[in-house]
């Protein structure tokens, strides 16, 4: 059965969402990095969570949609970083 | 249109957006004004809700969190992650809610560069790109805080560490 995950990128301001539909069998980490591709993006730096901020420790996609089909996806890198200079 | 007022319930949670508008409060007041008491009240209030949320949804209580202080301005707790805890502590300035609460996992603050040095706190974890971001307005509260900033930072941080070898 496929499963329609919706990958929200958190930190773009345009368009933020990646929705994919995937088999329910295939490992979760695959359908993160088709999302990231989708985005332009590499999904190693990439950090995804639960909605609430819950770490998803992998398994399969059927796995992760049991407790949601949202998943936020941050960029580490723009974590704690500087602003940029205003001068 | 009209504003849709939604009830989270669970079926509802697990296929819709989550806006985690119950995580927001409505008064907002610095911990010198008579309103703190309210403002207090709600920050305890969105955290219940927020670790209901995690507890019966996500099935993952990443942070354990209460306050510390009279007043209600310095929390301390635990955060969770990969097996492992670690203390943290937050404190609200009396700039807050304007300005993010202050955040320190002592243990991890030496590991990674995502940190500033504050002056008055000493070294606490970087939030200056939530503003940036709308990440934080003054109606957020701790548990979005907690949502929105400490989960990605010990994920990203703990992750830096594992990359390097150092868990």
């Amino acid at each position: 059965m496929a499963i329609t995950l919706r990958f929200i990128f958190i930190s773009e301001a345009d368009k933020p969402a990646v929705t994919l539909k995937v088999p329910e069998e295939m490992l979760f980490q695959e359908a993160f990095v088709l999302a990231a591709k989708r985005q332009g993006k590499d999904a190693g730096i990439m950090t995804a969570t639960y909605p609430g901020g819950s770490p998803i420790a992998g398994g399969t996609v059927g796995e992760v949609a049991e407790k949601s089909t949202n998943i936020h996806v941050i960029d580490p890198s723009i974590v704690g970083s500087l602003p940029p200079s205003i001068l | 249109m009209p504003l849709r007022i939604r009830d989270y319930g669970e079926a509802h949670l697990k296929t819709d957006d989550d806006l985690f508008y119950f995580l927001q409060c409505a008064t907002v007041a610095s911990p010198k004004e008579p309103a703190w008491k309210d403002r207090a009240a709600e920050e305890v209030y969105a955290l219940e809700r927020f670790e209901e949320y995690l507890r019966f949804l996500e099935k993952n209580e990443w942070f354990a969190i209460r306050p510390t202080s009279p007043k209600k301005t310095r929390w301390t707790g635990k955060v969770v992650h990969g097996g492992r805890s670690w203390d943290i502590e937050l404190v609200l300035k009396d700039a807050y809610p304007q300005v993010p609460p202050a955040c320190r996992i002592p243990e991890l603050m030496h590991y990674t560069d995502r940190k500033v040095d504050d002056p008055s706190l000493g070294l606490r974890i970087c939030d200056m790109h939530m503003e940036r971001n709308y990440w934080w307005d003054d109606h957020s509260s701790i548990a979005l805080y907690l949502k929105r900033e400490v989960s990605y930072w010990l994920q990203s941080v703990v992750a830096d560490m594992k990359g390097k070898g150092w868990m």
